[in-house]
Formats: structure tokens, sequence, C-alpha cells
């Protein structure tokens, strides 16, 4: 009989180990949000920026690469060319906000790598063998599979309520309650439903659970981890000497 | 060998809205043995099935007397995980049963919790693959799956386990012909293997070659016990009386529409998904359909149907070509407040806290005063027998009740197209007489109804019209004439 | 017999605690991909997300009603956000305000409707976490840029939280849009979802 590879798809060109890509998303929105950006690290600084960029090419997503990339560069570069000439106002209620946005963007990218590259059994795995216990493994899995449903059961509402012709924005209140009683209820209802099939299913059994997703480390985690410390090697005493 | 014991026992529910309540229970099950659980729906059929798969006590509240035992196992005093090598469970709803978000974990899930070594997992997932034929569904998304599919992976889950028992709770409720074909290819092979299963269902048809005994509940309690020879020697009216579905009857239907001057026009049809443009959802040339009748449409899941009615309810405005409605050219505007769906899942559709308050949601924008709403609410209510309950919160009626207030609200506002989606699935021979009833009221008072339904039942009572969609496509559209009839039967062949 | 009720959360009450941070997930998504684009909007945030939150959340709390919910519940929020590049003092703010929410709902054992509205909007003080990033930025940044840039850009990088009541006005709509959301999710969860069963 033939032996099937579980868990296969795999649209990576760069496979790495799911724990490398939560530790690379962990540095690089700790080392833009919390980190210094005076004198040569702000240079510095570019090189998390690039990662997700890197990786968006590795997957072939050009377009999104790019968009990324120019909008990264308008934050950093557009904003401090037009403060000194917009009034103060302008600066205050926009130019900052924007500013700052160069520390989220790479972030949130780098997490849209991790997500879309990811399964969600990769990622209980991975959380599994850093012992992380069941109380955060079960809700995480659920969440990932419900956030699909959420959208379903959404549009599902917003359909009936087109049908019915009602939930303008004339009452805010009357809307949210429209948009999210159908939608509470049954997602809800598809929630308990779960629960019941998973228990039958040996969700709650106390033994310690086998895992068929394969992940390892292989040569590229270490690279990314050597990299890594290359990285910090400079950056930190940079950070501590300039202070 | 007895494989399952139910001694004396009774359960009644803590919170009243999960089911009906059993009493007095006994019986025994062997080893080997299909049973079909079947009768009207508040018969505590999917209770007993609960009680055997052990959500009850563990999962539904309630007090429980009596005692359940499973391959020597007492249930009450088993934790769920402990029965779950044991017994497997398939449920209704397709869609909330699934836990991961791809077909391959899903299939090993039941196995990973309960700790089994790696080996015997690959071992036991490759022979359910072989066994249930899943090469075709093996690692896709459950979310782009049909119902059909995700009941099969449901399955799978469960028989890579290798429980002794299955539970199926109206597992073929959500499911076309072709789903159907491919459960009772499932459950064949289970019998062959030797392990016992136990379906409660109100579909009776599929099941006919495949149990070999039939338990009739009725009112919490055991009404009769049976062989499915014994079964199969009632005759029809004693079944109706049981209410329980028969075989269903398609006759022509005689009335003639040649000489209605009212026409409902599709003109060039064409619509895409964003998702993939290069393939039409829908294509149609031209169907022409009399105002004023009852149209059954039918065809697989997902050869069009739900996107057609999408269409003509104006809910995609992206549509191309003209719907023309007593020589009127609609928009998606137009159509959008001439028609009105009910929807599969009719808990999208209520919005209020009562019933009466759903109407006059419904009429909100229409030039009567407050007093001529209450009115013409109070009357609409009174002809759809909804009267009595016109202060209850609409989610806490019955699903047949449900989607009388959703019918309610597409009469308060005027509609006169109505189209339903799968109205019938989940009702039992009296509720779906009473809805066909219904939809000839309809009919008197000038609606044009369109039926998407897989119940042939439901076709034979009230649909004059029919349409076979197929790949996006109308395959013929025409009264329900002998050929149609015959095409029908076809159609709905297991 | 009747059957058992412990006060332990078990499986059930993993998988509803994942239901609803996937919903508190999305309300939050959804509001900031169409608020928070606008700067002004950004600030909104501390208010709106918690009014919207409040029904669900007010759900959650009805359905659950043992300790630790919310504690996972911030802790997995939490990670979320430190994974998607939105900082790790949501993750802090989130663990402290979850444990005096918690412990709120512990002194009305887990059953008085009001203390459930109060522990709500002190959970909700956790979304002006966000905005921790910026203010812990912002003081340094400029220091390090007012000598290259001059004021103008001082004042821009520092933006609203440059002015010293812009942060505690900001944990105090967070806490008000809880009052707000918590009060609207009780009438709702009494208006609905008792009276249709659900609860």
């Amino acid at each position: 009989m033939m032996r099937y590879c579980v868990y296969g798809k795999n649209n990576q060109s760069i496979k790495l180990d799911p724990r490398t890509k939560l530790l690379l998303c962990l540095c690089i929105s700790v080392t833009l949000i919390a980190g210094s950006s005076a004198g040569v690290l702000r240079y510095l600084n570019y090189i998390p920026a690039l990662v997700p960029f890197l990786f968006m090419i590795s997957l072939k997503k050009y377009k999104n690469a790019l968009i990324y990339l120019a909008v990264y560069v308008v934050c950093e570069f557009g904003t401090s060319a037009l403060v000194p000439y917009l009034p103060d106002a302008v600066n205050i209620l926009f130019t900052g906000v924007i500013a700052f946005s160069t520390r989220l963007i790479p972030g949130a990218m780098m997490g849209w790598f991790l997500f879309s590259t990811t399964t969600v059994s990769e990622f209980v795995t991975a959380m599994d063998r850093m012992h992380v216990t069941k109380k955060i493994t079960v809700p995480i899995s659920v969440m990932f599979r419900f956030l699909p449903t959420i959208r379903e059961e959404y549009t599902a509402v917003q359909k009936a309520m087109r049908l019915r012709e009602i939930g303008s924005f004339r009452n805010p209140v009357k809307m949210l309650e429209y948009r999210m009683v159908p939608f509470l209820m049954s997602v809800v209802s598809i929630g308990n439903d779960l629960a019941a099939s998973a228990l039958t299913r040996g969700l709650d059994s106390p033994c310690k659970r086998t895992n068929m997703c394969r992940i390892g480390f292989t040569w590229r985690d270490v690279v990314v981890v050597v990299l890594l410390i290359i990285f910090y090697s400079c950056y930190i005493p940079i950070a501590v000497f300039r202070r | 060998m007895t494989l399952l014991k139910l001694e004396n026992v009774s359960f009644s529910y803590a919170d009243s809205d999960e089911g009906a309540g059993l009493r007095n229970i006994s019986t025994t099950i062997p080893q080997g043995q299909v049973v079909l659980l079947c009768g009207e729906s508040g018969c505590g059929k999917t209770t007993l099935t609960r009680l055997i798969n052990g959500l009850i006590p563990h999962f539904f509240e309630g007090s429980l007397t009596g005692k359940v035992t499973v391959c020597g196992k007492d249930v009450a005093s088993s934790q769920l995980y402990e029965l779950s090598p044991l017994i497997g469970s398939v449920f209704q709803n397709p869609k909330s049963q699934f836990y991961t978000v791809d077909t391959d974990s899903e299939i090993v899930f039941g196995c990973e919790n309960i700790g089994m070594p790696k080996e015997q997992i690959q071992k036991n997932l490759d022979e359910t693959i072989n066994n249930l034929n899943l090469y075709r569904l093996l690692n896709r998304s459950l979310f782009e799956l049909s119902g059909g599919e995700k009941q099969k992976i449901a399955c799978a889950s469960v028989s890579a386990l290798h429980p002794k028992i299955f539970v199926m709770d109206e597992p073929s409720s959500n499911l076309d012909y072709k789903g159907i074909r491919e459960l009772m290819n499932v459950i064949a092979g289970w019998k062959r293997d030797g392990c016992t299963v136990i379906i409660a269902e109100h579909r009776l048809e599929w099941l006919k070659t495949l149990a070999d005994r039939v338990i009739y509940m009725s009112d919490g309690q055991i009404g009769s016990d049976m062989s499915m020879g014994e079964f199969k020697g009632k005759t029809e009216e004693e079944l109706h009386v049981m209410g329980l579905r028969t075989e269903p009857h398609l006759s022509p239907v005689s009335k003639s529409w040649e000489n209605n001057e009212d026409k409902f026009f599709f003109r060039n049809i064409t619509f895409s998904y964003k998702k993939s443009r290069d393939r039409k959802a829908l294509d149609i040339d031209m169907i022409k359909l009399p105002v004023g009748s009852v149209v059954g449409i039918v065809g697989e899941n997902g050869a069009g149907k739900s996107t057609f009615a999408g269409c003509l309810c104006g809910l995609e405005k992206h549509m191309g070509g003209n719907i023309l409605y007593k020589g009127n050219n609609l928009m998606s505007k137009d159509r959008i407040k001439l028609c009105y769906m009910v929807m599969q899942n009719v808990n999208y559709q209520l919005f209020t806290e009562s019933v009466v308050d759903e109407l006059m949601l419904s009429m909100e924008k229409s030039k009567f005063d407050e007093t001529e709403k209450r009115v013409k609410a109070e009357e609409i209510l009174k002809k759809l027998d909804l009267l009595g309950y016109k202060d209850r919160h609409p989610m806490s009626l019955s699903g047949g009740q449900k989607q009388r207030v959703s019918i309610a609200c597409a009469l308060a506002s005027d509609k006169e197209i109505l189209v339903y989606d799968e109205p019938t699935s989940g009702l039992d021979y009296h509720h779906m007489i009473d809805f066909a009833a219904l939809i000839k009221d309809m009919q008197q008072i000038g609606k044009t109804q369109l039926i998407i339904t897989h119940d042939p039942e439901i076709i034979g009572q009230c649909c004059d019209n029919l349409m076979f969609f197929e790949n996006g496509k109308v395959l013929w559209h025409k009264a329900t004439d002998a050929d149609a009839v015959a095409m029908m039967q076809n159609f709905f062949a297991l | 017999m009747s059957t058992n009720n412990s006060k332990k959360l078990t499986g059930k009450d993993f998988i509803n605690i994942g239901v609803f941070t996937a919903i508190y997930l999305a309300v939050t998504m959804v509001v900031s991909c169409t608020l928070g684009m606008i700067p002004l909007g950004y600030m909104a945030l501390s208010i709106v997300v918690p009014i919207i939150g409040g029904i669900p959340m007010m759900l959650f709390y009805a359905k659950v009603k043992k300790f630790g919910m919310l504690l996972i519940f911030e802790i997995i929020f939490g990670l979320v956000m430190i994974f998607t590049g939105m900082g790790f003092y949501l993750l802090i703010w989130g663990v402290v305000t979850g444990l005096i929410a918690e412990l709120i709902m512990k002194g009305g054992k887990y059953s008085s409707a009001n203390l459930c509205v109060l522990s709500y909007a002190v959970l909700s003080v956790s979304v002006s976490g966000n905005y921790v990033n910026q203010l812990t930025a912002s003081s340094e940044w400029v220091a390090e840029k007012a000598t290259t840039f001059g004021e103008a850009y001082m004042s821009a990088t520092q933006g609203y939280l440059s002015i010293w009541w812009v942060f505690p006005l900001l944990i105090l709509l967070c806490f008000i849009g809880g009052l707000i959301g918590g009060f609207l999710g009780k009438a709702v969860l009494k208006k609905h979802f008792k009276r249709s069963g659900l609860v």
C-alpha cells in the first residue's frame, strides 16, 4: 500500500521550522518597537525591515513585495522630507503616526509571512515541542479554525440583511444589534457542535498528544539563527555604547 | 455478542431547548448490526444517540437514570476520551464538526488526541484512505469542500480510530444525492467490517438496503422495534401516520401554463465569482417561467442553483444579462425590492426580539402608520398560523416556525417572488406536508415561487415547473410533465 | 444522577475561549483596518473597539464563567499581536488587566451581571496597550531627532502622545468604552440570548 505524506502542502520556497519563524517575528517586532534608531542604528533598522521583503520575494509574491517596499520607503523617507514644509497641526495629526508606522509594518508583514506559510498543525506541533500547555494550544487552534468561519457567517448575515432591506447606518446601535445577534447565535452554535465533535474524538484526553506533523530544524534554520546572532552582536553594542 | 446495552434509561435535559427527553429505554444491540432510529422530530432519536456516544451525561447536562453499557464499559462513569476509541460519532451539520482546517490533519485528529503511536496512525490513515476512497480529498482545505465531501472526511476521521460502533445523527440532512450515495458506500464498508452502526435519520429511502433493524421512537419512548423486513412491509399510510417519510411520488401536473400571459424571462444570464474569473458560475441563454408558478430548481451541489438564486434576488451586482418580470426589465436594486429568499439557515434572517417586531421591521419603509402596520402584521401572522407566537423571541421557535416567520416578513414587505433554499432538508413528514400546504397558499395569493431542493417529496407535492442545473447551465426547464417526471426519477435514483 | 459541572476549565470551555478570541480578534481587525488608517481614528480605536466588542464579550462571560477564561483570552490575543508586529506591550497590559478582571469576576462568583460589565471595562483598558509603543518610542526618538530635524519634526513624531494628558485620557476612554460596550452587551444578552435560550 502507498504511504501518504501527511501535511505535504507547503508553499514555502525557503522551508523553515515554525519556531525559527516565530523567533524571527519576535526579533523584528521587538527590535523595531523597543529598539533605538539613533545614529547608525537607523541604518541597521533597515535590515529587519528588509527581511519580510526577502521572504515575500522567495514566495514569488513580487507584487506584494514591491507594495510593501514602496509603503515602507514613503513612510520612512517621505515623512521626514515633508515635515519641515507642513503646518504643525497636520504634523501632529497625520505625519507623526505615519512615520511611526515604519516600526509596525515590517513586523506585520513578517506576521503575515508566518501565518501564510505555516499550517495550523505545524503551529500546534511547534507549540507542543516548546511545551506550551494545552490550555493555550487548544484555544489557539480553535481560533485559527474559526477565523474563516467568522467570515462565512458574517457574509451570510449581511446577505440576509440585504434581503430584508434593513441595517442602514441611521441607527448605529440597531445596526450593531442586527449584525451581531444572528451572527453570534450561529457562531456560538457552531462552536457547541464543534466541541461535541472534538470531545467525542478525545480532545480532553490527558495523555500526551501524538503529532503526525513533521517539523524540525535544518541547516536553513541554523543559517537564520547565525545571522540573527551576527546582527545582534553589532546592534546591541552600538545601542549600549551610544548611551 | 452484545455490544451495547441500555437498561431502563430515562433522561431529561437541564435546558429543554437542547432536545427531547427519553423515558424507560431498554434495548440491546449486537455486534455487526446496522440500526435505523426513526421518528418525528422531537421524538428523542438524537437524544438516544447522545446517550450512546457519551455526550450525555458528559456534555449535555440533565438528570439521567438507568445504565448504558458500551463494550462492557459504563458510559456514565467513563470519560469521553476513554469512549472515543470505541465509539465514532458523525453529526448532522458538516460544517460545524471539523476541528482542524485541512483534510489530512482532520482524519488523524482523533488518533493524535488519544496518543496513538505514529506508525499505528500512519497505518490506520492509509487504510482509511483506501477503504473510503479519499485520494481525491487529500491535502485540501476543509473550507473549500462541499457538504458531502466534508461529511465523508468526518466519517474518515472517526473511522481512523477503528471503533466498534458508529453513531450517526441525521448525517444526510445537508447532502445532495451524490453525497448520499457516497455515504451509503461508507456505511456499507463499515458493515462489511463487522462494525455496529446506529443512524438516527428522517430520510429513510437510502437506508432501506443497508439497515438490518428499525427502532421507531415516539414521544421519548421506543414505539416499536422491528426488522427491516417488517418495516418494509408497512403500507405508506401506516408510515405517514407514524410521521415518517416514504418513497416520493412524482406525477405529472396537468395544469397548463400556455395561456398564462405574464411571463418571467431570463436572458443571457452570466456570472463569475471574483476568485475564478475564467470559470462562469452561471451561464444561461434563455429561460421563460410562468408568473405565479412554483418552480423546483434541481441539480447537484455546486451546479449553480444558489448562485442563480443570489442573482435573481439582486444580491450579486455583477450579473450579466436581463431579467424581465411582467414586461419590466429589473435591475439588481429592483429585484432586491421584489424578491425574497428564505435561506437554508433561516437563523441568519431573524433580527428582532419578537415575531411581531420582525414583521414591523419589514414594514419600516411602507407608508402606513403604526396601527395600520400592526393590523396588517396580525393579519399575516394569522394567515401563517403564527398569531399565538407573536410575542415570542423568533430564535426560540422551532425550525418550521422560524421558516414561516421568515416568509411572513416577505409578505409584510410585499415581495412578489419568493425563493426557498432547501427548505425541507431537515423536516419530517408532517412538517414537510405543512410546508407544501404553505407553498400552495402562497400560490393562491399570486406569488411566484422558486424552490431549490434535493428533496423529491416536496417536488412531488407542489412544483408545477422544473429547472435542472448542471455546471452553471440550465440543461432543461419545463412544466412538470411526464417527461420531466421521468428525468427527475432518474436523477433521484439511489 | 446529575451530570457534572466542574469548576475547572474543560475542553468545551477551551473551545469557547478560542471561538470568542477569534470573534474579538476579528472585531479588532475590522475596526482597526477601517478606522485605524486615519490617524485620528487610530486614537478613537480606544473607545470604539471596547464598545463593539461588548456584545460578544458579554456573551463570552455568560457562557464560560470559570477562572482563567480572561487570562487565557488575553494571553492568546497578546501573542497574536506580538506575532503580527504590534509589539509586546499588549500582552503585558492584557495579562495585568486580565488578572484584575478575573479577580473582579471571582468576587462576584461569576454571576453578577454588573460586575461582568465592570470586569469587561477593566479588561478593555488593555486596548490602550497599543499606544504604549508610541509613548515609549517617541520620547527617546524625538530627543535624538530634535537636533537634526528641528521642533516641527519633534512635535510630529510625538504626535498626540507628547501631550501629557493624552495617554491617561486614552486609558479612560478605553474604560468608558468598556462600560458602554458592557452595558450594551448586557442589554442584548437579556433581550436576545437569554430569551432565545442560547445561554
